[in-house]
């Protein structure tokens, strides 16, 4: 039977202590999800990759400070979530999916589909990822983060909370009305 | 737009269509970002085993390495060199006296604190007492702190009201109140006084302003409840008034965040410094488990605050 994972909780504890190796298997536990989250707010891979290091360097700096009163995903995506407010204060490049929209803007990479076979196939897949790109950005700002803490962080509906500061009933709101606007949105393509 | 809320079924069959048209490839940052931030990772493990007055002395030749902090250091050295000879004069200097017109001011005030300084207090050494000491209640700022926060209350209100009902004038005035009241339904505001004219003018406003609820007139005429809004806004002159008008500082929020957490999350080193010189709690947690450090992880700035005055 496999051992069961060490806990976020006990991995950064681990490190704080001075073991490199727990920070690297938390990196790898949770990069795709942080990654995912920084690259759907943001447009721009450079910047994205940019917050990516902003926010493990400052889980590694302050790790010694970190207390389990609080799971350490959220805090991971809380320190993730500011670092997006800072550099939507510092750039003013926070996803302007308006111009992503645009016909014929071209899509950045990652935020299209796997292409399908064949010119048809690319094409088909651009349209998909700039609807989604739309419709997100028709979102209330507050159900957008919602949502995309969600639907990329995976966070719970709890988790989504406490990383926003809102109550769970309001969490559980802002995503239903998200997901009932992009349903809507979204219906062609269903 | 539909509003239709969809049901769990439905809530997986969007998920499911927002992953099929916006499916990335599984794939995360370059390999040379992934490289930078285990590396820089190690970096930092190695540095704190260091022993802590070489750590000291490396965050010293970082924080001194910042034009910010230098210039800041460098002022302080400088107007150090030029204070304290000024410091040592006798007091009776006659080039130090303060004015006779501000003794006078500082000797009439009528308040119970002032008196008994008064009486216990030579009235020569009242002279180094600054005027607009913070800590001390005086009815000119709760009387101030009350007119701000009938212009926020009125400002805002009036802003939402005209984005959300464009012909105000259609709908009837409502009757002037004659005092701020608190959001536990009656709770007037710390000081308890508006001058006639801001309360006159803040009703005039509010007639002009009809859609104004019920509901965000009392949230926003809470001291505590402005003051974590000033916070959260990163608005450090609002948040000084508050803090005079006494709001209470560690009132939390139904998700348990103060205004100190909830300046922390705005990066507001302002609002995070007068609230913690305020007396604001370092330690608080919120519903979440989150404190401020945790809120304020990644900046040097803010954390330095904290740790200043205690957090842990």
């Amino acid at each position: 039977m496999a051992a069961e994972p060490e806990a976020d909780e006990a991995l950064i504890a681990r490190y704080a202590g001075g073991e490199v190796a727990a920070f690297d298997a938390l990196y790898r536990r949770h990069e795709i999800r942080i990654w995912r989250y920084l690259q759907r707010n943001i447009a721009d891979r450079a910047l994205a990759e940019e917050l990516m290091q902003e926010v493990w360097l400052a889980v590694a700096r302050d790790a010694g400070r970190y207390r389990p009163t609080a799971p350490f995903v959220t805090w991971l995506f809380t320190v993730a979530r500011n670092r997006l407010i800072d550099a939507r204060r510092r750039q003013r490049r926070y996803l302007s999916l308006d111009a992503l929209a645009e016909e014929g803007a071209p899509m950045p990479e990652a935020l299209v589909t796997a292409p399908a076979a064949g010119p048809l196939g690319v094409a088909v897949s651009e349209d998909a990822a700039r609807a989604v790109a739309r419709a997100l950005d028709e979102l209330p700002h507050e159900q957008r983060d919602a949502f995309l803490l969600q639907a990329e962080g995976e966070l719970s509906v709890e988790e989504v909370a406490a990383v926003t500061g809102s109550s769970f009933e309001t969490a559980k709101s802002r995503l239903r009305y998200a997901r009932s606007k992009l349903r809507a949105l979204l219906e062609a393509y269903a | 737009m539909s509003e239709h809320t969809p049901g769990p079924e439905e809530e997986a069959q969007l998920d499911a269509l927002y992953q099929r048209l916006s499916r990335r490839q599984a794939e995360g940052p370059s390999e040379a970002m992934r490289r930078a931030i285990l590396s820089g990772a190690r970096e930092i493990a190695r540095a704190r085993r260091e022993p802590s007055w070489q750590a000291w002395l490396v965050r010293l030749r970082d924080s001194c390495g910042r034009p910010a902090v230098f210039g800041t250091l460098a002022a302080g050295i400088v107007a150090a060199l030029l204070l304290v000879p000024l410091r040592q004069l006798p007091m009776d200097a006659p080039e130090l006296a303060l004015p006779q017109e501000v003794a006078v001011d500082i000797r009439a005030q009528s308040a119970p604190e002032v008196e008994l300084k008064k009486s216990q207090v030579p009235a020569d050494a009242l002279l180094p007492v600054p005027v607009d000491k913070p800590t001390e209640h005086k009815p000119d700022d709760a009387r101030v702190a009350s007119a701000v926060l009938e212009e926020t209350v009125v400002t805002r209100a009036a802003a939402t009201t005209a984005r959300a009902a464009p012909a105000p004038a259609a709908v009837p005035a409502p009757p002037p109140a004659p005092r701020v009241q608190g959001a536990d339904g009656g709770r007037d505001l710390p000081g308890g006084m508006v001058s006639a004219d801001s309360a006159t003018n803040a009703a005039a406003r509010r007639a002009a302003a009809p859609a104004v609820t019920a509901t965000t007139t009392a949230a926003a005429g809470d001291p505590g409840v402005a003051l974590r809004r000033a916070a959260a806004a990163g608005d450090p002159a609002q948040v000084v008034v508050l803090i005079r008008a006494h709001a209470p500082l560690d009132e939390p929020d139904a998700q348990g965040r103060t205004a100190l957490m909830l300046a922390v999350m705005a990066r507001d080193q302002e609002s995070v410094r007068l609230l913690l010189d305020a007396g604001a709690n370092p330690n608080t947690t919120d519903a979440g488990g989150l404190r401020p450090m945790d809120l304020a992880a990644g900046d040097p700035v803010i954390l330095q605050l904290l740790r200043g005055h205690g957090a842990h």
